[in-house]
């Protein structure tokens, strides 16, 4: 399958388009290979599926960029990235940061494919046996990160959390039917939607922000004009402990069907918050935020897909239309494809693992001219931001309405930033809120009612017990006093380090 | 893995319609559409069956209509929210609604939504699929009839993976436990890939889906059909017999269908049902129809009209009949 | 990267806290009032497998912390002041912001892209001409033509034009 030049050209082709979709905000992966899945069917399947998959993986890749340069995550999964991301490039180093963002997701795409080849088939007997309660209980564990994004004022933190969860309580509820908080409009039927309000709350109030505090970058412009420096490999390799750890993150959630990269970067950041040696420089441009939230992300993609390969199961709703590809191609992926054509599976998995080797090619070429964006005016780089998130919020449902969704998510995220209310525990609640509830709903359903489900099942009962634990660990960092926290029994590893002053 | 291959792909894919039936050039002339392109609106969100099917009748729709066809993906309310934006549209044709049994015959019966039932007239059947019941090997109940039974005998115990309140799935169960009378739990997941998976997990009992999600399992003894909610024997799984010959009356055909808002012109509906019965015979639009696994059961718009009305009438029996 | 910003007095740092407190507690409020309005909408609050108990839960929490943040605001230590900046600048730009996303169905996209552009370039001090003209073409030239042609999105044309 990899004998072809055409299969390269068609997966290339594919990386470069998905890259640049996934760099617009409002056009996502799934969009993408939702859109071109129809024009893959005249294709041979050779060509077509190569071309998805550069698609899906540069996308997932793609989002990144923007969150990075210009605080605007491209989708979903990269609002994590762009807490760090963008304070790095505000420091000048955008070129370290792009090129960190490309090493963590190359690594942990990787491992996780490798993970996919090897793993896949008893990794996914364990994935299946997760139902709602440990659903559940995982999307809590997901919502004590909460906690760790809060900054110095954990009522703000929480009052945005909790704003957050409201939102995205309204809407059509798919269990009982009821229209929640629709206040009559019908728009509000489908619920706020998320990419809009995304955008408007990153992308439109740092253009706010911006003309609120011009940036004094004239005056010290020499030193980002091209990019900052670039990344060290010491500085990489010191980074292994956190991106090995949020790529196991990563790939272990992934290989649940239907959850996600969006929850998976946000548990891998707190994760690697509560390990780091330096957790207050979280939020301010930590490269083991930036590369455990870039490393979390992307290891779900290719583990999303072992749900797939085994049992037909979609891993999520980009996968479902990959399935939907696949079937057109006549191969319906699943349990007969391991045994009627595992010549496909095996080209499938080195396709896979070629992207990851072209990804890398690609994205260092692209740094190159991206690490230029820093040097355009801003008067000439937001305005075009301005359009890019008019049409990308568009773009997503063809709807009007969103657009003013757009609106209301820049003033509130400008608002909330001018009063120091952080912006991340408002994305977790919305992102995370209404995956946990129906989890919940759906227990007390198989349960009849019954609390006891997520203690009775040996998965909720470890998944409960973690929750407990994460939450004496957070409960007890946050009685002792600041500096002394970094001391915590998790990072006992780096204890040596610590005696000598963790906070240098 | 020609370079013609893929060239041919990266042309519109309107290219691939060329050479079929060179069909009505008279039609541009005397056409009662509105001289602008038609935007046909998908309610589902990107990825399902209904997109799928979405992209190839918009791009193979031009030739057979006299007018471009614009792919409008607008999910959200479980279809509610594009039913409503069709239903408040222009009805001269412009704007079309790729409809379903949930939208156009269920839920403005049973739900307060922002439109009604008689928003639409039906344009086109384009097909439908039946629902297969399906359960795992290890279960107590090998056929619907031991099902029932099991469901009767505990009642409330048995847990069966749903879709939507009012879904597919939904609906087919509600049918089924007034029919035989039995009192079952369903679980609503949100769709068929999560349905599917709480049911191999062995966290629910059964379910009821499209062959597209459940073939393969079927295929692999991985699951068990039990019954199909339609009329006769499908031609892929000849071996699991109807509900109605199992003796539990539980008939649902999942059409996929084009509806134009109420108030649209006769002439026009009649115009838009001939173009779409000319494309659905056309070669190139059946090979990409056969290739995501979906055939053709075409009704024009009179004969939709009836089996609609049908549909309807018979779920408001089973609804609000009592 | 706030070290070097001028500070708005505590007085006024106060109120913001004060406002932003009650602010929440209100959005709190209207969504508790909604779940235990009577008859009960979604079912009841108390039932945890209810449509009505997460929301109501929630709600309940954003109530009591807008409380909370109310009367932090007027604890004894003062607040930490928050940065001013050209804020009236940042709402002409906000104000645009809203009257492009309502303009749109009717202006069209291409009227809408060509004035908002170098509008918003304006605001961020570009007073050059031919740069504010490329602006109004250039971008939205490019931008549209990728969203339509690339990705099959049609844009609003609008009743103007």
């Amino acid at each position: 399958m990899l004998a072809s030049p055409w299969t390269f050209l068609a997966l290339s082709a594919g990386l470069a388009g998905g890259i640049l979709i996934g760099a617009l905000p409002g056009l996502t992966a799934t969009m993408a290979v939702a859109v071109l899945a129809p024009f893959t069917f005249f294709m041979e399947a050779v060509i077509g599926i190569p071309f998805l998959l550069g698609i899906y993986k540069g996308a997932i890749y793609g989002g990144s960029i923007p969150a990075i340069l210009v605080n605007t995550p491209g989708t979903a999964a990269a609002a994590a990235t762009a807490r760090d991301g963008y304070a790095l490039t505000q420091q000048g180093m955008s070129r370290k940061a792009l090129e960190l963002s490309l090493f963590s997701s190359v690594v942990a795409d990787l491992i996780s494919t490798l993970v996919l080849i090897v793993v896949a088939i008893p990794l996914a007997s364990i994935a299946i046996r997760f139902g709602s309660p440990e659903f559940a209980l995982l999307y809590l564990i997901a919502l004590t990160m909460i906690a760790t994004v809060s900054g110095d004022n954990m009522a703000k933190g929480l009052a945005a959390a909790g704003l957050g969860l409201l939102v995205a309580v309204i809407g059509l509820d798919p269990m009982s039917g009821y229209q929640r908080f629709t206040f009559g409009n019908t728009d509000l039927l489908a619920g706020v939607s998320l990419i809009p309000l995304l955008i408007g709350m990153f992308a439109l109030s740092e253009i706010l922000m911006q003309l609120t505090h011009p940036a004094e970058r004239q005056g010290g412009a020499e030193a980002i004009v091209h990019g900052g420096e670039r990344l060290r490999w010491a500085e990489f390799w010191a980074l292994r402990p956190t991106i090995l750890r949020s790529t196991s993150l990563g790939t272990f959630l992934g290989s649940l069907p239907g959850l996600g990269a969006e929850i998976a970067c946000w548990i891998a950041y707190g994760l690697a918050r509560g390990r780091s040696r330096e957790p207050e420089r979280f939020g301010k441009g930590s490269l083991e935020g930036l590369a455990a939230a870039e490393s979390g992300n992307n290891a779900v993609v290719p583990a999303a897909l072992i749900p797939m390969t085994v049992f037909g199961i979609p891993g999520d709703t980009i996968t479902a239309v990959l399935i939907g590809a696949l079937m057109a191609q006549g191969m319906m992926p699943g349990p007969l494809l391991i045994q009627q054509n595992p010549g496909f599976l095996f080209g499938l998995f080195l396709v896979l693992l070629a992207t990851n080797v072209l990804l890398l090619v690609f994205g260092l070429f692209a740094i190159r001219w991206l690490k230029q964006v820093t040097r355009i005016p801003p008067a000439v780089l937001y305005p075009c931001v301005l359009l890019l998130c008019l049409c990308g919020a568009y773009a997503v449902n063809s709807s009007t309405f969103d657009l003013l969704i757009l609106a209301f998510g820049g003033g509130l995220g400008y608002l909330m930033r001018r009063t120091g209310f952080p912006i991340a525990p408002l994305i977790i609640g919305l992102l995370l809120g209404p995956g946990f509830e129906s989890a919940l709903r759906q227990s007390l359903v198989f349960s009849n009612g019954s609390l006891a489900i997520f203690w009775s099942r040996p998965g909720s009962l470890v998944l409960l017990s973690l929750l407990a634990l994460i939450i004496a660990f957070l409960a007890w960092r946050g009685l002792k006093p600041r500096g002394a926290a970094s001391r915590s029994p998790w990072s006992r590893r780096n204890k040596p380090h610590n005696a000598q002053g963790g906070d240098s | 893995m020609t370079p013609k291959v893929l060239s041919l792909t990266l042309l519109s894919a309107s290219l691939a319609a060329a050479g079929l039936s060179a069909a009505s050039t008279a039609l541009a002339d005397e056409s009662h559409l509105p001289d602008e392109p038609i935007r046909f609106v998908t309610p589902y969100p990107a990825g399902g069956s209904h997109s799928l099917h979405a992209g190839i009748i918009t791009a193979v729709g031009e030739e057979f209509l006299g007018r471009p066809l614009i792919s409008v993906i607008r999910g959200g309310g479980g279809g509610a929210v594009a039913a409503a934006e069709v239903a408040g549209s222009t009805p001269d044709g412009s704007m079309l609604l790729f409809g379903d049994p949930t939208i156009n015959s269920l839920r403005p019966q049973v739900e307060d939504l922002p439109y009604a039932m008689e928003d639409f007239v039906p344009v086109a059947r384009i097909n439908y699929s039946a629902a297969i019941f399906v359960t795992t090997p290890d279960q107590p109940f090998q056929t619907i009839g031991e099902l029932v039974e099991y469901a009767a005998d505990n009642p409330d115990d048995l847990v069966y993976s749903s879709d939507n309140r009012n879904g597919w799935t939904y609906t087919v169960f509600e049918m089924l436990k007034s029919t035989a009378d039995v009192e079952m739990r369903g679980v609503e997941l949100g769709g068929g890939g999560p349905a599917v998976t709480q049911l191999l997990g062995g966290n629910t009992m059964a379910y009821a889906g499209d062959a597209s999600v459940v073939g393969e399992h079927l295929e692999a003894g991985t699951l068990t059909g039990l019954c199909v909610t339609d009329i006769e024997r499908s031609d892929a799984y000849p071996e699991i017999p109807t509900c109605q010959e199992e003796g539990y009356d539980v008939v649902f055909q999942f059409w996929r269908g084009v509806m134009a808002p109420a108030g649209t012109p006769d002439e026009v509906i009649a115009e838009l049902s001939d173009g779409f019965e000319r494309m659905t015979q056309s070669e190139g639009f059946l090979r990409l129809i056969s290739q995501i696994g979906s055939g053709i059961q075409f009704q024009g718009h009179e004969e939709f009209a009836e089996s609609l009305a049908a549909e309807q009438a018979a779920l408001r029996e089973a609804y609000l009949g009592e | 990267m706030t070290d070097n910003f001028l500070t708005l007095s505590h007085r006024t740092t106060r109120i913001f806290e004060t406002l932003m407190g009650l602010g929440t507690l209100s959005v709190g409020l209207v969504f508790l009032r909604t779940v235990h309005a009577t008859p009960p909408p979604y079912g009841d609050p108390g039932d945890i497998g209810s449509a009505a108990f997460f929301p109501g839960l929630v709600a309940l929490l954003v109530s009591a912390i807008g409380l909370v943040l109310t009367l932090m605001a007027w604890r004894p230590a003062s607040p930490a002041a928050m940065a001013s900046g050209r804020t009236a600048r940042a709402l002409v730009a906000y104000a645009l912001m809203v009257a492009v996303a309502l303009g749109l169905p009717w202006l069209g996209i291409w009227l809408t892209a060509m004035l908002a552009v170098p509008l918003m370039a304006l605001l961020f001090d570009e007073r050059r001409w031919p740069v504010l003209l490329a602006l109004a073409v250039i971008p939205p030239t490019l931008v549209i033509h990728l969203f339509e042609g690339v990705m099959g999105i049609y844009f609003p044309r609008g009743v103007l034009l």
